[in-house]
């Protein structure tokens, strides 16, 4: 058996290859063999090497929509749950403590051998956390301290704002800074530009001493104060969208589980475009929003107040006649609550204010509940809106 | 904690098992309900499995057995089905799913525009045909395309493509 499993192994990398357009030395003489095993061995070899089955795969694993999908049968378990939770309760904590260290060994080995999506990183990670290309995870929960890492220091200030260094323990290496919910963050990039995250946000860059240009990936919302630097242009890629700019500042908002990128620009200029390249790139001006809406494959621009959409960095946010939904999609970032309409036409309901994140959450829900005479209830982390 | 688990699961899981049942049921609604029934089931023995790969076991298994199910009741010719149960049969489908996603997962890793092109490439865009479609020049299509290869190729030789390694190497586990 553990030869078969070794020749499948092997069989696989010619395939990838082959796909990949390069033929390595030895490949010829591998499947030769292999075909001489078994007669059906050269039909599966020339099936799986077809690029229009894989793109059919490709297109078919697309189409599966899985966060869609969990919501269905996590409705059927939690029914379930109910009726057998409470008389097993204490053999499962003693079977969760295993399962934890299992799985949190788990965690840590699949941190070594392949990438978390920021979807998995933020679903691991309870507070604010840097990730090293080593797969090695820095808490930076306590503010003003000094990190020891297994290549040099890492030093918070006092703000809570973490400071990337020019020394050789920082250069030539990829990083990500996961600000889970309940958290807000921000880093100075090597280049002296700095980015304010929100919470459930994720943001990937590398700390290069040269290189033509300044490249991050964000998943989730940050203002960018970016450095002048016209040698060096500075790109944010978020989602499908790319964002290129010289020295300026601005905020983006782009969560994975919305399909809008919405970029609202302070001052300076940048010039956007969307990368499936049926677009044409977009240059704002200063109070100009452009919203980039992937579902409706729209792209609009429009001038704002640009407080309602860089307010949540100072602790706040101002809505202006903004749907609830929305709204709360804020708020359970901020207090990491999950929020349940019953009826979903309240998430239609508009409603104007302005929110304090530091005030408790059950006073804000309070507020909300009078202004707009519903019924809200909360229970832990769930909150549940009916009429 | 459970509920967690399960849904770290299905994260990792889930498509792939819709994809594995499909080639058996030719019919993607019906793939997803059995891919989706397999974790209800594993919900209520979710303790009895202490690592995920043995979970993992229990899934793939669940699915063919209920994708056999599926069609013994839909009346498919005797035929078809031992076929179907031949063992290089569900040795292919393994094959090509784990092959094919972890191509897919390097792809969505290569920065936006190696994998755009990238992409084209897999259908079957020519690289001019490639520098016309994104506007660039073809040496730029040709260097980002050599660089993402370079990169998949490098991703290759470090990988452990088969996770799957662990079903086989299970002893008194079969598929069918």
């Amino acid at each position: 058996m553990k030869d078969k499993i070794k020749i499948s192994e092997r069989i696989s990398r010619i395939v990838i290859r082959e796909i990949c357009e390069v033929e390595e030395k030895g490949d010829r003489e591998t499947l030769e063999k292999w075909f001489s095993i078994k007669k059906m061995n050269r039909r599966i070899y020339q099936r799986l090497r077809s690029k229009k089955r894989f793109n059919e795969w490709n297109d078919l694993y697309s189409s599966i929509n899985v966060d869609n999908d969990w919501e269905l049968i996590s409705r059927k378990i939690k029914g379930k749950e109910k009726k057998q939770k409470r008389i097993v309760w204490f053999r499962n904590m003693a079977a969760a403590c295993v399962v934890l260290a299992i799985v949190s060994g788990a965690i840590a080995l699949l941190l070594k051998s392949e990438k978390l999506s920021d979807k998995q990183l933020l679903a691991t990670y309870s507070s604010p956390t840097l990730i090293l290309d080593n797969g090695e995870a820095v808490s930076l929960n306590a503010p003003s301290q000094v990190l020891q890492l297994s290549d040099g220091d890492i030093q918070v200030s006092k703000e809570g704002k973490l400071l990337c260094e020019k020394s050789n323990a920082w250069f030539d290496k990829e990083y990500q800074l996961v600000v889970p919910r309940g958290y807000n963050y921000a880093v100075q990039l090597i280049d002296s530009s700095i980015v304010h995250l929100n919470s459930g946000s994720v943001l990937s860059f590398s700390v290069k001493e040269h290189g033509d240009k300044r490249l991050v990936a964000l998943s989730g919302e940050g203002f960018f104060k970016v450095k002048r630097d016209e040698v060096r242009p500075f790109e944010v890629t978020v989602k499908d969208e790319t964002i290129r700019v010289l020295g300026t500042s601005f905020n983006v908002h782009g969560y994975n589980d919305d399909d809008q990128v919405i970029t609202t620009l302070v001052t300076g200029k940048v010039k956007i475009s969307q990368n499936n390249n049926k677009h044409e790139a977009v240059i704002l001006s200063p109070r100009e929003q452009l919203c980039w809406s992937s579902l409706k494959g729209e792209v609009n621009v429009k001038e704002v107040d640009t407080e309602e959409y860089t307010s949540w960095m100072q602790g706040y946010v101002v809505f202006k006649d903004a749907r609830l939904e929305d709204i709360m999609m804020q708020l359970s970032r901020w207090y990491d609550i999950d929020v349940d309409f019953k009826d979903t036409r309240l998430k239609d309901k508009r409603f104007g204010g302005k929110l304090y994140r530091k005030t408790p959450i059950d006073t804000n829900l309070q507020l909300i509940e009078t202004i707009n005479k519903i019924k809200i209830e909360r229970n832990g982390k769930q909150v549940t809106f009916s009429n | 904690m459970e509920y967690d688990r399960l849904k770290y699961c299905f994260d990792q899981f889930y498509p792939n098992l819709c994809l594995y049942a499909h080639k058996y049921v030719q019919d993607i609604e019906v793939a997803k309900d059995i891919a989706q029934d397999a974790f209800i089931k594993c919900w209520d023995r979710l303790s009895d499995f202490d690592a995920d790969a043995a979970l993992k076991v229990f899934l793939y298994r669940t699915v063919t057995n209920e994708s056999l199910n599926y069609l013994k009741h839909r009346k498919v010719e005797i035929e078809a089905h031992s076929i179907l149960l031949e063992e290089e049969y569900m040795e292919e489908h393994f094959l090509e799913n784990e092959v094919y996603l972890w191509l897919r997962r390097v792809i969505h890793e290569l920065p936006p525009q190696g994998k755009r092109i990238i992409e084209l490439s897999l259908e079957g865009a020519r690289n001019p045909e490639i520098a016309e479609n994104l506007g660039v020049s073809l040496n730029t299509v040709k260097t980002i395309k050599q660089k993402a290869y370079k990169t998949l190729r490098e991703k290759l030789s470090k990988a452990e493509i088969f996770l799957f390694y662990q079903i086989y190497s299970r002893p008194g586990i079969t598929l069918s």
